[in-house]
């Protein structure tokens, strides 16, 4: 009674998991990686979003925050086509449940692997971005987590001359420039300089995190910092604060220092925490005894009348022919190769599933070019479009049955909402992987 | 607050014919300035092929043009060598061409006898296979091919040379700044103009005894400010870019209407194109359309069968200043360039324009417009633009030597020298200038500081005309943020105008992709919009 997962982001990850733990034979397909490992490590259930259109975005900001649960529940009100009103409705109380049992499964599968994820369902942090730019997150991963600037009474940043894509002076400028802007309290901004042991730094933030994989390594830099901080202190250090043991350098350097310390939130190709995040998640997986393929379905079909789902599936070694009972489906958008353009127009490229935009159109069998707008802050359909589902997360048909049987779709692959804009796209990874892993198992029972 | 200057020439336009001709008065050491309304280079010249070739297909027609450039060329190559760098191209000839190999043979040896001025090798006729074995991409159902040479050059680095060499001759030069209003005389003669700079918003007068147009498509507006009627007929033009060269010679193809059209190496990229349609939109609002791009691509698939395999990054658009013309269809419209005294031509005396021409001979405009404007003004100087380097171009440069001095890469110091030529080393110096700021070029840090501390480059959005930065293909996602950081401490912004310069540059080169988005350039554009998104909380500022 196999259930293929194909995917290995966050959604593929989470429903491989969640299957591993209920007892079910499951196997993953991995592939290459997708969106997850771009993540610039802030995890977001429901951000202020455009899907709400009288919620300003920086609100939270501008102090008269929402919690996380709060915004969900508008989210559901306000946007129809998101996955959490295809999944829960309006009914705020089920997604409030889904999403705290999500964060705790999450958190249980990634502490293990020093990754788990840190926040809170009641406020969100502020965290300072690599540009000076400030913005509320609800849980981030362990090397940003730290950094919540709304309630500390200092900021310090540790400058690393010659780092690509790091600047703690213009990082120091922009968060006061945000700070005014937002009419929050002006707080003192300092830069500590010369804290690299020799040799530790170079241009490239790969290289400096790997070696500060190194225990001797990060303690030389713990000396450095030692005393730097202060009460109510924040130490924000350039995004290389090691790869495989984030959280314990972290942590090592915050008591060194005598206050938080945290790495700006940075983006492609500067940011490790997409990277970290997803190396955790394949640890997790592994561990779970769950089998996972490292490779890409190249075709796949679907079992009609209780016959079994047929997978060919390439891999470095060669090909494998999988037959699976039921399916989740994790393939993401574009990057994750789940939508692909081909010929010219946008397609589901595994079993043709029909694509619709957030405002329910058709968009799949049309070039790429015609389902985007002028304007890039503007809402364009082309990235808000992905398969259509039930509460259940099956794939619909154009005319709203289920398109396959025993078939789930997860994470971005669902579409009716816009990752970037809203930066969601985590959230709905994590509470659409957990719910098509508890609608695959039910069909099999 | 208004500002008053005084010189003796004003050029109004900062493409190649206002940048050409303010180098042409500053060596004739003229007192002169230079106001454009957006960034040097930025409207036609941007969208030009950045060739200057020959006009093998003004030959027919035109066989003055085709002297002119071919002529001009030789002397740009000459005065920067290093922005120069030679396309071969090859002519396929197809068994349903109407003009068979003979007859094209004929008009290429015609050609040969220009192609001398322009350090050209004569063409070649190669069989079918020859041609194959050369360009595997090439189509197989062809005849035969022959081949010419023809000259790439970077047009908005040969507009901010000629402005540069300008200003180090005594010129001004002041971009974002826009003429606003022409200073008139009681009895009607120009005398200047008032200019407001667009990003502080402030306003200067600057008074001058002659006032050049130079505005190029924007001519007719800037003649309007002086109640003048200028008639074009522009025509505008399309290139697709592609994100890598799709083939190491320039080929040509022809589009469904028999017009010649070509794919061709440029800088880092393959570039596919033109088109020529009369334009009457917006000037400041051209777009590339669905059936522009289709059109080129369905040209380009008859030479190239398997160019659609490529992927297009993002479109380049542009509208000529061709001259009007009744009656013609537009390739047939004259390339050459016309200088109007509008004191004998109209009734504003202390105005000139300068209208239509080809890059390829934009330094021959100026040439000939200064002429003019010195016979105006009484100076007798005689014109050295053909003599003198651009600034770069006074000694080769060894970049194997750059790279090992400066402890940079190969092709970093490649693409460095290309545009900086024997001031490379110079633009190398600063603590942390070995930086590379964007990848895909690759751009260094030095580089950035250098254009804004010394070469007058005030905005992020402009860094993709300046030195390529943001024209790969990740459209600035790698890039943008740490240029911004860069720009900001050369020229003192504060946090939120840098992040407003990060968001305009998403947003200018969104505009450039949208129109032809498809393929791959799909999953980079998502991956744009969540590092953009993902880095500015601000949504607000996003235009």
């Amino acid at each position: 009674m196999t259930i293929a997962v194909v995917g290995g982001g966050l959604a593929g990850a989470v429903a491989t998991l969640a299957l591993a733990e209920r007892g079910a034979e499951v196997v993953q397909i991995a592939g290459p990686p997708g969106a997850s490992a771009l993540a610039a490590g802030a995890f977001d259930l429901a951000a202020a979003s455009p899907g709400v259109p009288w919620l300003a975005a920086r609100d939270a900001l501008r102090g008269n925050a929402l919690s996380a649960l709060e915004r969900l529940a508008l989210l559901l009100w306000e946007a129809p086509s998101h996955p959490y009103a295809r999944m829960f409705g309006r009914d705020a109380a089920a997604a409030a449940s889904a999403a705290r049992a999500g964060i705790a499964a999450l958190s249980r599968w990634l502490a293990p692997h020093g990754a788990a994820l840190q926040g809170d369902f009641a406020a969100s942090a502020l965290l300072a971005c690599s540009p000076g730019t400030l913005r509320p997150v609800d849980f981030a991963t362990p090397g940003p987590a730290g950094g919540d600037l709304s309630a500390c009474a200092e900021i310090a940043l540790i400058d690393a001359p010659g780092l690509a894509g790091y600047d703690a002076r213009f990082t120091a400028r922009g968060l006061a420039a945000e700070l005014a802007a937002l009419g929050l309290a002006q707080k003192p901004v300092r830069i500590i300089q010369n804290v690299w042991p020799e040799g530790l730094l170079d241009a490239q933030p790969a290289s400096v995190a790997a070696r500060l994989d190194a225990p001797a390594a990060g303690e030389a830099l713990a000396r450095a910092l030692r005393g730097c901080g202060g009460a109510g202190c924040v130490v924000l250090a350039p995004p290389v604060l090691g790869i495989a043991r984030t959280q314990a350098l972290v942590a090592q350097l915050a008591e060194a220092a005598g206050c938080a310390v945290a790495e700006v939130l940075s983006f492609p190709p500067y940011a490790l925490a997409g990277y970290r995040f997803e190396r955790a998640l394949r640890a997790a997986v592994r561990a779970s005894g769950a089998r996972v393929i490292d490779g890409r379905v190249r075709a796949l079909h679907a079992g009609q009348h209780g016959a079994s789902h047929e997978l060919a599936i390439e891999t470095r070694t060669g090909a494998q022919q999988l037959a699976a009972r039921a399916l989740v489906l994790a393939t993401g958008r574009f990057t994750g190769g789940g939508l692909a353009p081909s010929d010219g127009e946008v397609r589901e490229p595994l079993l043709g599933l029909p694509l619709h935009d957030a405002e329910g159109r058709r968009i799949d069998g049309i070039p790429a070019h015609r389902s985007v707008r002028k304007g890039y802050a503007t809402w364009q359909p082309l990235y808000t479009a992905g398969v259509r589902v039930d509460p259940q997360l099956r794939p619909l048909a154009p005319r709203g049955e289920p398109a396959a049987e025993r078939v789930f779709c997860a994470g971005e692959l669902i579409g009716g909402f816009d990752p970037a804009r809203e930066r969601t796209g985590l959230g709905v990874a994590l509470l659409t992987g957990l719910a098509a892993a508890a609608s695959a198992a039910q069909a099999l029972q | 607050m208004t500002q008053l200057l005084r010189t003796r020439v004003l050029v109004i336009g900062g493409g190649i014919n206002g940048t050409g001709a303010l180098r042409d008065l500053a060596l004739r050491g003229v007192p002169c300035m230079l106001v454009e309304k957006k960034e040097l280079g930025s409207g036609t010249t941007w969208a030009s092929s950045g060739m200057i070739h020959g006009g093998l297909r003004y030959l027919q027609k035109d066989p003055e043009v085709t002297r002119h450039s071919c002529v001009d060329s030789g002397a740009i190559q000459r005065i920067a060598p290093h922005l120069v760098f030679r396309i071969p191209f090859l002519m396929p000839v197809f068994p349903e061409d109407p003009i068979g190999p003979e007859i094209v043979e004929i008009g290429l040896e015609m050609y040969d006898r220009f192609v001398p001025l322009k350090n050209g090798r004569p063409h070649t006729r190669l069989t079918r296979e020859q041609a194959l074995t050369l360009e595997p991409a090439l189509s197989p159902r062809i005849d035969c091919a022959f081949t010419l040479d023809e000259w790439g050059i970077d047009a908005a680095r040969l507009c901010a040379a000629n402005a540069l060499d300008a200003v180090e001759h005594g010129a001004s030069v002041f971009t974002h700044s826009e003429a606003v209003e022409l200073l008139r005389e009681a009895g009607g003669r120009v005398v200047g103009a008032r200019v407001r700079d667009r990003l502080r918003g402030d306003e200067t007068t600057i008074e001058a005894e002659l006032v050049l147009n130079a505005g190029g498509p924007w001519g007719p507006d800037v003649a309007e400010l002086a109640g003048e009627k200028l008639k074009l007929r522009p025509g505008k033009g399309i290139h697709l870019v592609f994100e890598r060269r799709v083939s190491n010679l320039a080929i040509y193809a022809r589009g469904v209407d028999g017009r010649d059209m070509f794919t061709f190496p440029h800088e880092q990229n393959s570039m596919a194109g033109t088109t020529d349609d009369d334009y009457y939109g917006d000037l400041d609002k051209i777009e590339t359309r669905e059936d522009e791009a289709a059109y080129v691509l369905e040209a380009m698939e008859r030479s190239i069968p398997r160019v659609r395999d490529h992927r297009v990054v993002h479109a380049i658009q542009g509208v000529r200043p061709t001259l009007y013309g009744f009656g013609a269809y537009e390739d047939e419209l004259s390339r050459d360039y016309r200088i109007i005294d509008h004191g004998q031509e109209g009734s504003a005396p202390g105005i000139w324009t300068i209208t239509g021409g080809k890059l390829a001979a934009y330094r021959l405009m100026a040439e000939d417009v200064t002429d003019r404007l010195c016979g105006a003004l009484g100076v007798d100087a005689r014109c050295r633009t053909a003599q003198l380097p651009l600034p770069g171009g006074e000694a080769p440069l060894d970049h194997a030597q750059l790279a090992k001095r400066f402890g940079i890469g190969i092709a970093a110091a490649l693409r460095l020298g290309f545009r900086h030529g024997a001031r490379a080393p110079r633009v190398l110096g600063g603590p942390n200038g070995q930086r590379t700021v964007c990848a895909c070029e690759p751009v260094l840090e030095a580089e950035l500081r250098h254009a804004a501390a010394s070469e007058g480059l005030r905005k992020l959005v402009d860094c993709p005309l300046r030195m390529r930065l943001g024209n790969g293909a990740c459209q600035g996602a790698s890039c943008a943020a740490f240029a911004a950081q860069v720009l900001a401490d050369e020229l003192g912004w504060d946090g939120a105008r840098a992040v407003r310069e990060v968001a305009e540059l998403a947003a200018a080169r969104w505009h450039d992709v949208a129109p032809v988005l498809a393929g791959q350039q799909v999953a980079q554009m998502e991956i744009h919009r969540a590092v953009f998104f993902g880095m500015i909380g601000a949504l607000e500022v996003l235009p």
